[in-house]
Protein backbone atom coordinates (compact mmCIF):
# COMPACT_ATOMS: atom_id res chain seq x y z
CA UNK A 1 0.00 0.00 0.00
CA UNK A 2 2.84 2.46 -0.49
CA UNK A 3 4.35 3.86 -3.21
CA UNK A 4 5.85 1.52 -5.73
CA UNK A 5 7.06 0.93 -9.01
CA UNK A 6 4.70 -2.17 -10.61
CA UNK A 7 2.17 0.35 -12.41
CA UNK A 8 4.69 1.95 -14.28
CA UNK A 9 5.80 -1.24 -15.54
CA UNK A 10 4.33 -2.54 -19.43
CA UNK A 11 0.89 -4.25 -19.30
CA UNK A 12 2.61 -7.27 -19.50
CA UNK A 13 4.87 -7.74 -16.95
CA UNK A 14 2.20 -6.32 -14.55
CA UNK A 15 0.31 -9.20 -15.71
CA UNK A 16 3.03 -11.66 -15.40
CA UNK A 17 3.85 -10.25 -11.93
CA UNK A 18 0.20 -11.14 -11.18
CA UNK A 19 0.51 -14.62 -12.27
CA UNK A 20 3.51 -15.38 -10.19
CA UNK A 21 1.61 -14.35 -7.27
CA UNK A 22 -1.15 -16.41 -7.82
CA UNK A 23 1.43 -19.37 -7.81
CA UNK A 24 2.50 -18.38 -5.15
CA UNK A 25 -0.45 -18.04 -3.01
CA UNK A 26 -1.56 -21.55 -3.95
CA UNK A 27 1.79 -23.71 -2.92
CA UNK A 28 0.87 -24.70 0.40
CA UNK A 29 -2.88 -25.45 -0.87
CA UNK A 30 -3.91 -22.89 1.54
CA UNK A 31 -4.95 -19.92 1.31
CA UNK A 32 -6.19 -17.59 4.29
CA UNK A 33 -7.67 -14.76 4.73
CA UNK A 34 -4.84 -13.07 5.09
CA UNK A 35 -2.91 -14.31 2.04
CA UNK A 36 -5.89 -13.22 -0.13
CA UNK A 37 -6.10 -9.86 1.64
CA UNK A 38 -2.36 -9.09 0.51
CA UNK A 39 -3.15 -10.92 -2.85
CA UNK A 40 -6.13 -8.58 -3.60
CA UNK A 41 -3.81 -5.68 -2.60
CA UNK A 42 -1.43 -6.38 -4.79
CA UNK A 43 -3.04 -6.93 -7.51
CA UNK A 44 -4.61 -3.57 -6.97
CA UNK A 45 -1.36 -2.31 -7.03
CA UNK A 46 -0.49 -3.44 -10.42
CA UNK A 47 -3.48 -1.66 -12.23
CA UNK A 48 -4.97 -4.61 -14.12
CA UNK A 49 -7.78 -5.11 -16.39
CA UNK A 50 -10.90 -6.36 -15.40
CA UNK A 51 -10.51 -9.40 -17.67
CA UNK A 52 -6.97 -9.58 -16.40
CA UNK A 53 -8.04 -9.64 -12.74
CA UNK A 54 -10.40 -12.30 -13.46
CA UNK A 55 -7.68 -14.45 -15.59
CA UNK A 56 -5.62 -13.89 -12.31
CA UNK A 57 -8.04 -14.65 -10.14
CA UNK A 58 -9.21 -18.03 -11.67
CA UNK A 59 -5.28 -18.70 -11.53
CA UNK A 60 -6.15 -19.29 -8.14
CA UNK A 61 -8.04 -22.13 -8.59
CA UNK A 62 -6.05 -23.60 -11.56
CA UNK A 63 -2.28 -22.27 -10.85
CA UNK A 64 0.32 -22.27 -13.70
CA UNK A 65 3.50 -24.07 -13.14
CA UNK A 66 6.36 -21.64 -11.38
CA UNK A 67 8.41 -22.46 -14.87
CA UNK A 68 5.10 -20.90 -16.72
CA UNK A 69 4.79 -17.78 -14.50
CA UNK A 70 8.88 -17.08 -14.58
CA UNK A 71 9.65 -17.84 -18.72
CA UNK A 72 9.73 -14.44 -20.16
CA UNK A 73 9.55 -12.11 -17.15
CA UNK A 74 11.52 -9.40 -17.11
CA UNK A 75 14.33 -8.53 -14.18
CA UNK A 76 12.26 -6.16 -12.85
CA UNK A 77 9.14 -7.60 -12.40
CA UNK A 78 10.93 -10.34 -11.42
CA UNK A 79 12.55 -9.25 -8.66
CA UNK A 80 9.22 -7.33 -7.60
CA UNK A 81 7.36 -10.32 -7.56
CA UNK A 82 10.30 -11.77 -5.86
CA UNK A 83 9.76 -9.37 -2.55
CA UNK A 84 5.87 -9.42 -2.65
CA UNK A 85 5.93 -13.17 -3.00
CA UNK A 86 8.01 -13.16 0.03
CA UNK A 87 5.15 -10.38 1.86
CA UNK A 88 2.89 -13.04 0.19
CA UNK A 89 4.08 -16.09 2.13
CA UNK A 90 4.75 -14.75 5.37
CA UNK A 91 1.25 -13.11 5.50
CA UNK A 92 -0.15 -16.19 7.30
CA UNK A 93 2.40 -15.82 10.02
CA UNK A 94 4.56 -18.54 8.85
CA UNK A 95 7.00 -19.63 5.69
CA UNK A 96 6.55 -23.43 4.98
CA UNK A 97 9.18 -25.63 3.57
CA UNK A 98 7.58 -25.20 0.43
CA UNK A 99 7.20 -21.51 0.03
CA UNK A 100 10.91 -21.07 1.08
CA UNK A 101 11.32 -23.88 -1.77
CA UNK A 102 10.01 -21.70 -4.62
CA UNK A 103 11.40 -18.10 -3.18
CA UNK A 104 14.94 -19.83 -3.91
CA UNK A 105 13.65 -21.07 -7.45
CA UNK A 106 12.75 -17.75 -7.93
CA UNK A 107 16.28 -15.54 -6.44
CA UNK A 108 18.09 -18.49 -8.58
CA UNK A 109 16.18 -18.10 -11.94
CA UNK A 110 17.04 -14.31 -11.63
CA UNK A 111 20.61 -15.23 -10.96
CA UNK A 112 20.41 -13.11 -7.37
CA UNK A 113 22.08 -13.21 -4.29
CA UNK A 114 21.16 -16.37 -2.61
CA UNK A 115 20.77 -14.47 0.69
CA UNK A 116 18.20 -12.89 -1.13
CA UNK A 117 15.07 -14.42 0.47
CA UNK A 118 16.56 -14.15 3.92
CA UNK A 119 17.16 -10.56 3.48
CA UNK A 120 13.66 -9.81 2.27
CA UNK A 121 12.46 -12.04 5.18
CA UNK A 122 13.78 -9.41 7.48
CA UNK A 123 12.59 -6.94 5.89
CA UNK A 124 8.80 -8.26 5.57
CA UNK A 125 8.96 -8.84 9.34
CA UNK A 126 10.34 -5.29 9.74
CA UNK A 127 7.50 -4.24 7.53
CA UNK A 128 4.49 -5.91 9.25
CA UNK A 129 5.91 -4.78 12.67
CA UNK A 130 5.52 -1.26 11.14
CA UNK A 131 2.14 -2.04 9.97
CA UNK A 132 1.20 -3.41 13.88
CA UNK A 133 2.55 0.07 14.60
CA UNK A 134 -0.01 1.49 12.82
CA UNK A 135 -2.66 -0.12 14.05
CA UNK A 136 -1.34 0.13 17.83
CA UNK A 137 -1.78 4.25 17.00
CA UNK A 138 -5.44 3.61 15.93
CA UNK A 139 -5.89 1.42 19.25
CA UNK A 140 -4.64 4.43 21.51
CA UNK A 141 -6.61 6.80 20.17
CA UNK A 142 -9.65 4.41 20.88
CA UNK A 143 -8.60 3.88 24.02
CA UNK B 1 1.50 -12.63 11.26
CA UNK B 2 -0.12 -9.48 9.72
CA UNK B 3 -3.99 -8.84 9.07
CA UNK B 4 -5.14 -5.53 8.45
CA UNK B 5 -8.40 -4.33 10.23
CA UNK B 6 -9.83 -3.20 6.99
CA UNK B 7 -10.31 -6.93 6.07
CA UNK B 8 -13.32 -6.87 8.74
CA UNK B 9 -15.22 -3.94 7.11
CA UNK B 10 -18.82 -4.63 6.97
CA UNK B 11 -19.73 -3.89 3.20
CA UNK B 12 -21.42 -0.82 3.43
CA UNK B 13 -18.63 0.63 5.48
CA UNK B 14 -16.35 -0.48 2.72
CA UNK B 15 -17.40 1.84 -0.18
CA UNK B 16 -17.55 4.84 2.14
CA UNK B 17 -14.36 4.02 2.91
CA UNK B 18 -13.01 4.12 -0.75
CA UNK B 19 -15.03 7.08 -1.27
CA UNK B 20 -12.81 8.63 1.38
CA UNK B 21 -9.95 7.75 -0.44
CA UNK B 22 -10.78 9.03 -3.49
CA UNK B 23 -11.91 12.72 -1.72
CA UNK B 24 -8.11 13.05 -0.67
CA UNK B 25 -6.42 11.74 -3.99
CA UNK B 26 -8.63 14.37 -5.72
CA UNK B 27 -8.37 16.95 -3.74
CA UNK B 28 -5.36 19.09 -5.34
CA UNK B 29 -7.31 18.58 -8.63
CA UNK B 30 -5.15 16.43 -10.01
CA UNK B 31 -4.62 12.14 -10.12
CA UNK B 32 -2.18 10.80 -10.77
CA UNK B 33 -1.03 7.06 -11.60
CA UNK B 34 0.89 6.40 -8.08
CA UNK B 35 -3.09 7.67 -6.57
CA UNK B 36 -5.09 5.14 -8.67
CA UNK B 37 -2.77 2.68 -7.93
CA UNK B 38 -2.74 2.85 -3.75
CA UNK B 39 -6.73 3.44 -4.33
CA UNK B 40 -6.83 0.28 -5.84
CA UNK B 41 -4.47 -1.21 -4.07
CA UNK B 42 -6.29 -0.21 -0.52
CA UNK B 43 -9.38 -1.57 -1.99
CA UNK B 44 -7.82 -4.83 -2.77
CA UNK B 45 -6.87 -5.24 0.81
CA UNK B 46 -10.35 -4.64 2.18
CA UNK B 47 -11.33 -7.56 -0.41
CA UNK B 48 -14.12 -4.75 -1.90
CA UNK B 49 -16.82 -6.73 -4.70
CA UNK B 50 -15.86 -6.07 -7.84
CA UNK B 51 -18.93 -4.30 -8.89
CA UNK B 52 -18.43 -1.78 -5.91
CA UNK B 53 -15.16 -1.03 -7.01
CA UNK B 54 -16.47 -0.10 -10.60
CA UNK B 55 -18.51 2.55 -8.60
CA UNK B 56 -15.99 4.07 -6.70
CA UNK B 57 -13.81 4.54 -9.65
CA UNK B 58 -16.43 6.01 -11.63
CA UNK B 59 -16.50 8.76 -8.33
CA UNK B 60 -12.77 9.27 -9.45
CA UNK B 61 -13.74 12.52 -11.71
CA UNK B 62 -16.26 13.66 -9.28
CA UNK B 63 -15.85 12.90 -6.24
CA UNK B 64 -18.84 12.83 -3.19
CA UNK B 65 -19.20 15.57 -0.53
CA UNK B 66 -16.79 15.14 2.31
CA UNK B 67 -19.48 16.08 4.89
CA UNK B 68 -22.02 13.04 3.61
CA UNK B 69 -19.72 10.35 3.44
CA UNK B 70 -18.15 11.43 7.07
CA UNK B 71 -21.92 11.36 9.01
CA UNK B 72 -21.95 7.51 6.66
CA UNK B 73 -18.51 6.16 8.67
CA UNK B 74 -18.52 5.03 12.08
CA UNK B 75 -15.67 6.41 14.25
CA UNK B 76 -13.42 3.12 13.99
CA UNK B 77 -13.69 2.64 10.23
CA UNK B 78 -12.97 6.78 10.06
CA UNK B 79 -9.59 6.50 12.41
CA UNK B 80 -8.38 3.34 9.61
CA UNK B 81 -9.75 5.58 7.13
CA UNK B 82 -7.80 8.92 8.33
CA UNK B 83 -4.26 6.42 8.58
CA UNK B 84 -4.90 5.24 5.37
CA UNK B 85 -6.07 8.83 3.72
CA UNK B 86 -2.35 10.11 5.31
CA UNK B 87 -0.87 6.99 2.85
CA UNK B 88 -3.08 8.24 -0.05
CA UNK B 89 -1.93 11.96 0.53
CA UNK B 90 1.73 11.09 0.82
CA UNK B 91 2.05 8.85 -2.54
CA UNK B 92 3.12 11.21 -5.30
CA UNK B 93 6.00 12.55 -3.17
CA UNK B 94 4.14 15.63 -1.05
CA UNK B 95 1.26 16.93 1.09
CA UNK B 96 -0.86 19.18 -0.97
CA UNK B 97 -2.41 21.91 1.33
CA UNK B 98 -6.24 20.91 0.00
CA UNK B 99 -4.99 16.96 0.79
CA UNK B 100 -4.11 18.38 4.42
CA UNK B 101 -7.42 19.91 4.64
CA UNK B 102 -9.58 17.38 3.81
CA UNK B 103 -7.25 15.07 6.31
CA UNK B 104 -7.36 17.49 9.56
CA UNK B 105 -11.45 17.45 8.83
CA UNK B 106 -11.72 13.36 8.92
CA UNK B 107 -9.00 13.52 11.96
CA UNK B 108 -11.89 16.30 13.68
CA UNK B 109 -14.48 13.79 12.95
CA UNK B 110 -12.87 10.69 14.42
CA UNK B 111 -11.83 12.70 16.99
CA UNK B 112 -8.10 12.42 16.94
CA UNK B 113 -6.05 14.98 18.52
CA UNK B 114 -3.34 16.79 16.95
CA UNK B 115 -0.34 15.11 18.65
CA UNK B 116 -2.21 11.72 17.66
CA UNK B 117 -2.09 12.99 14.11
CA UNK B 118 1.68 13.67 14.24
CA UNK B 119 2.16 10.18 15.20
CA UNK B 120 0.18 9.11 12.29
CA UNK B 121 2.11 11.17 10.00
CA UNK B 122 4.99 9.64 11.48
CA UNK B 123 4.10 6.52 11.09
CA UNK B 124 3.31 7.00 7.37
CA UNK B 125 7.33 8.36 6.90
CA UNK B 126 8.62 5.21 8.31
CA UNK B 127 6.68 3.00 6.18
CA UNK B 128 8.30 4.95 3.73
CA UNK B 129 11.80 4.64 4.55
CA UNK B 130 10.89 0.63 4.86
CA UNK B 131 9.54 0.28 1.74
CA UNK B 132 12.40 1.83 -0.10
CA UNK B 133 14.74 -0.20 1.56
CA UNK B 134 13.22 -3.36 -0.94
CA UNK B 135 14.34 -1.03 -3.97
CA UNK B 136 17.95 -1.36 -2.40
CA UNK B 137 17.71 -4.77 -1.33
CA UNK B 138 16.28 -5.47 -4.92
CA UNK B 139 18.82 -3.36 -6.63
CA UNK B 140 16.21 -1.29 -8.18
CA UNK B 141 17.81 1.74 -7.41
Amino acid sequence: MLPDTIHTLPREERFAYARLLAFMARVDNELTVDEMAMFEQRLGTALLSPSQRKIIRSALKNPPSLEECLEGMSEEAGRLALRDATLMAAADGTVDDDEREVLNQIVVHFDLALESVERLLAWTKKGYAWMQQGTDILNEISE
Amino acid sequence: MYLDLAVDFAQEDVKSYAELMVIVASADGTLVKEELAIIESLMGRCMMHPEMRVDVRNQLEKPPALDLVLSKLNPIVLKIALRDAILVAAVDGEYDDSELAVIKTIAKAAGVRKKELSALFEWVKTGWEWHNESFQYLGLV
